[in-house]
């Protein structure tokens, strides 16, 4: 049973694997194969910066999260098995005083049930068994979501502290020359104090993005599953990609692909199975419920022993209760998987909005708005030239350009965790979806 | 020669080769009544010619595109492609027909300053005739009664086609060639605008805050210089149609204000000066005998009239040493150049050759014999010469005799 549960582990893990998004580094980057361990214990690997793909792999192996997801799947593997397999058998010992001395009475008692209709225990056993294989995958799928998540919040929170430290500088050198101003009785205190202010406001910033970094980096330290040394890793400076067209992908195709590949659905649907199958046990036993066969001994202390066979049966009174409550709780079940299934559909079709509308906003604030930025800089730079603004001016421009950087960075996050959201819901990376829906007839 | 310098001296050769055609129709005239022709540097004389008992003169009313010098084009509001207009020239009696054309986006009409005409030709469009429509041609007829320095500009929407440059001189010679004889005659139209850098388009509703000086609708270093031979009589005729006076200073001589554009000042009430302030809407004839030689300024005494275009909301650096700051800034700008100025004043700018938005002159340049001049709008030179070359545009800088020039003196 562990041989075959681990072996089921072992194939979730590499589903999980390739449901991350495509390299954005060069191809001779190698992607990392299952049972290798890279872990971060290596001082030569720490040098490597750490990119998405990596940091997936590295919590599928490393993350205790992730063991517990095994191991519960691995205990309902147990449990199911037992359940549905092996039919239960009692030994009760009794030693009854008497007049004429001690008795004692064994019972070894065998229910016939599961003998009887192995082929629906079967069923239900296989039915139970795939029901936790998908719920493992979906919670693998979605811990891979997290940590995708958790990755590019910090490395992009990361990133926005250079901007956020440039405009520290020029806020700096604000303070410089509104300081030296003032002592030349060039500008009035009011001027000086508010280029102070200025900066210190920048400062803040700088220590809230430090603030933040440390918390992200600790959760993606907890989802890796790393601690101590293993903790000093440098995340890629490369940005997520930013597509100049977003592949052809509409509500409707992301919603049908959804329904077919999520995991959810697939739990759903199993465990409409399984109460199915439980459901047919019901009826199959309605008319012999609790069924036992079994063999007695007695012994009394002045005779000799007594063997015989046993058989029981508790009459079916109370069968038809026992059936309304299957066919009930089936009601109960199909009313879930409906309700699965319609929140799959809405929230397949708002993930796909939600991309394509962040990735509007991103690439707005890359082809438009930050060469916008650069170009006002440009020509403030040579109004500075022609002595036609000051230098103060100047420096306004570029911390004008360095915060609308510090936005684009923040909707490139967005895109990036709307991307990891969809891709989540599509179980692979969009383009092997578009590949494969192109494919699928 | 780089393409700019061949530019320049296509545009010089062309404006010269236009002045020297229409000094020489003047000339025409002038030899039948013996009349200096006025020269208003960089602007073309207006053609004439006698029709129905009248010297009859055309002009049209249109946008035009003006080079206040090399790297500095306006769109401005004008005559005949020309802003100032070109200049008339007519003699005391002449009996003067002015056909005006519209070709501006709106009405207009055409005052004559000074003239003393009949109402109805006031050209005050509304109070002594109707607007001209666009499109349309109207005719203004009178007789010249007193000689003088007039000028003509729009009187219709008034703040903005005279800020747009609607303007020109009018010459009216005395009869009698014998009345101030000179030997030669200048004039120059003075004009504020406020051209924003980057940009080609006056901004008309300007009150105060003007960047941009000229005369001729030239700004220095492209208002040519007066070159005159020694003992000339020479006569400067000032116009003012900016939004502010301007107190013109010769270097070098002294001259008398002898005209305003009310008439003739009498000899008696003539006094000397070598600075004359010229008020708005203004004119004042100064007149001297180039009795010195040399190279000698003549320009606006307001020393932000002889610049070009500033910042006047920057901050004073005077004082501030900011040469690491400079540096600091630029390194999170590592696409520009960031320097430290205005530390030790504003003369260093002259002596750096920076990339500016586009359509803009340095705020002072003109480089002479002795380094940069660091000037720009309202100046421009007198060249006295003893000889003068038979060309006389081709007049080159002054050298001193020696013993003649300041120079380094060991204390």
């Amino acid at each position: 049973m562990r041989v075959v549960s681990h072996s089921l582990a072992v194939s979730l893990l590499l589903v999980a694997c390739s449901s991350s998004p495509p390299p954005i580094m060069p191809k001779q980057q190698v992607m990392i194969p299952f049972g290798t361990h890279d872990t971060l214990n290596n001082k030569d690997r720490q040098k490597e910066a750490l990119t998405v793909e990596r940091a997936v792999t590295i919590s599928l192996q490393h993350s205790p999260k992730v063991q517990q997801i095994l191991a519960e799947f691995d205990s309902d593997s147990v449990k199911n098995q037992q359940l549905s397999r092996w039919p239960e058998l009692q030994l009760s010992i009794a030693r009854l005083a008497s007049g004429d001395g001690s008795q004692l009475t064994s019972h070894l008692e065998l229910a016939l049930g599961k003998l009887l209709w192995q082929r629906n225990y079967r069923q239900l056993h296989d039915s139970r068994q795939q029901q936790a294989t998908s719920l493992a995958y979906q919670q693998l799928l979605l811990f891979a979501q997290q940590v995708r998540r958790s990755f590019y919040q910090y490395q992009i929170c990361q990133a926005q502290a250079a901007t956020l430290q440039d405009i520290d500088k020029a806020a700096a050198a604000l303070v410089t020359l509104a300081t030296r101003q003032y002592q030349a009785g060039n500008i009035n205190g009011r001027e000086r104090d508010q280029a102070m202010l200025a900066q210190a406001e920048a400062q803040l910033a700088v220590a809230a993005n430090q603030r933040e970094q440390q918390q992200l980096r600790t959760e993606l330290n907890q989802l890796l599953g790393l601690s101590d040394d293993d903790t000093q890793w440098q995340v890629s400076t490369e940005l997520p990609h930013l597509p100049l067209e977003l592949p052809a992908l509409n509500n409707d195709l992301v919603e049908r692909f959804a329904l077919a590949h999520h995991p959810s659905m697939i739990v759903a649907t199993q465990t409409l199975n399984t109460q199915q199958a439980q459901t047919n046990i019901s009826n199959k036993e309605r008319w012999l419920p609790e069924s036992t066969i079994g063999v007695e001994r007695e012994k009394s202390s002045s005779e000799q022993s007594k063997v015989a066979g046993t058989f029981s049966v508790q009459l079916p009174f109370f069968a038809a209760q026992h059936r309304r409550l299957a066919q009930a709780e089936t009601r109960m079940t199909q009313a879930w998987v409906d309700n699965e299934r319609l929140n799959l559909r809405l929230q397949s079709r708002l993930a796909t909005q939600q991309w394509q509308s962040h990735w509007q906003e991103a690439r707005t604030w890359q082809d438009k708005l930050l060469p916008l930025h650069a170009s006002i800089r440009q020509e403030t730079a040579l109004h500075y030239n022609g002595m036609l603004e000051g230098i103060e001016d100047l420096i306004h421009s570029r911390q004008n350009e360095l915060n609308a950087q510090h936005r684009y960075l923040q909707a490139l996050t967005q895109f990036a965790l709307a991307q990891a959201e969809l891709e989540q819901w599509l179980t692979m990376p969009i383009q092997q979806a578009v590949n494969t829906l192109d494919v699928t007839p | 020669m780089n393409r700019r310098q061949l530019f320049g001296l296509s545009a010089l050769t062309a404006l010269v080769s236009s002045y020297s055609q229409k000094a020489n129709a003047a000339n025409t005239t002038a030899k039948q009544t013996r009349y200096t022709p006025v020269q208003t540097l960089g602007v073309p004389t207006a053609e004439w010619r006698y029709h129905n008992g009248a010297k009859e003169f055309h002009l049209t009313a249109e946008p035009v595109k003006r080079q206040f010098s090399e790297g500095f084009m306006v769109n401005a509001w004008g005559y005949n492609g020309s802003t100032p207009g070109p200049t008339i020239e007519v003699i005391e009696g002449d009996r003067v027909r002015i056909l005006v054309t519209n070709h501006l986006p709106e009405k207009t009409c055409v005052h004559w300053h000074g003239l003393i005409i009949p109402n109805g030709m006031d050209g005050v469009g509304g109070l002594t005739q109707a607007h001209i429509p666009v499109g349309e041609t109207y005719a203004y007829e009178f007789t010249v009664k007193h000689s003088g320095t007039f000028m003509y500009h729009s009187h219709s929407d008034e703040m903005v086609q005279i800020a747009m440059g609607s303007m020109g001189f009018l010459i009216v010679h005395p009869k009698n060639s014998a009345f101030r004889p000179v030997d030669k005659d200048y004039a120059f139209m003075l004009m504020s605008w406020d051209i924003d850098a980057g940009t080609y388009t006056p901004k008309p509703h300007t009150m105060t805050e003007f960047n941009t000086w000229s005369m001729n609708s030239l700004v220095f270093p492209a208002i040519p210089h007066m070159v005159v031979k020694t003992g000339e009589r020479v006569r400067i005729r000032l116009a003012n149609l900016s939004m502010t006076n301007h107190p013109l200073h010769l270097h070098g001589h002294r001259f008398t204000v002898t005209g305003t554009d009310g008439g003739w000042i009498p000899e008696q009430a003539q006094w000397p000066e070598v600075t004359t302030d010229v008020p708005v809407g203004a004119i004042r004839v100064l007149e001297f005998i180039a009795d010195n030689v040399g190279d000698w300024s003549f320009h606006c005494h307001k020393s932000h009239h002889t610049m070009g275009a500033m910042g006047h909301n920057m901050r004073n650096m005077l004082g501030v040493k900011h040469d690491d700051v400079a540096e600091a800034i630029q390194k999170i700008m590592p696409d520009n150049m960031v320097m430290a100025m205005g530390a030790t004043g504003m003369g260093e700018m002259s002596t750096m050759s920076m990339p500016l938005p586009e359509n803009t002159l340095p705020m002072m340049t003109g480089d002479g014999l002795y380094g940069p001049i660091e000037m720009g709008g309202m100046f421009t030179v007198l060249k006295v010469r003893d000889n003068l070359p038979k060309n006389s545009e081709e007049v080159g800088w002054y050298e001193h005799p020696t013993g003649t020039i300041a120079k380094p003196y060991k204390l």
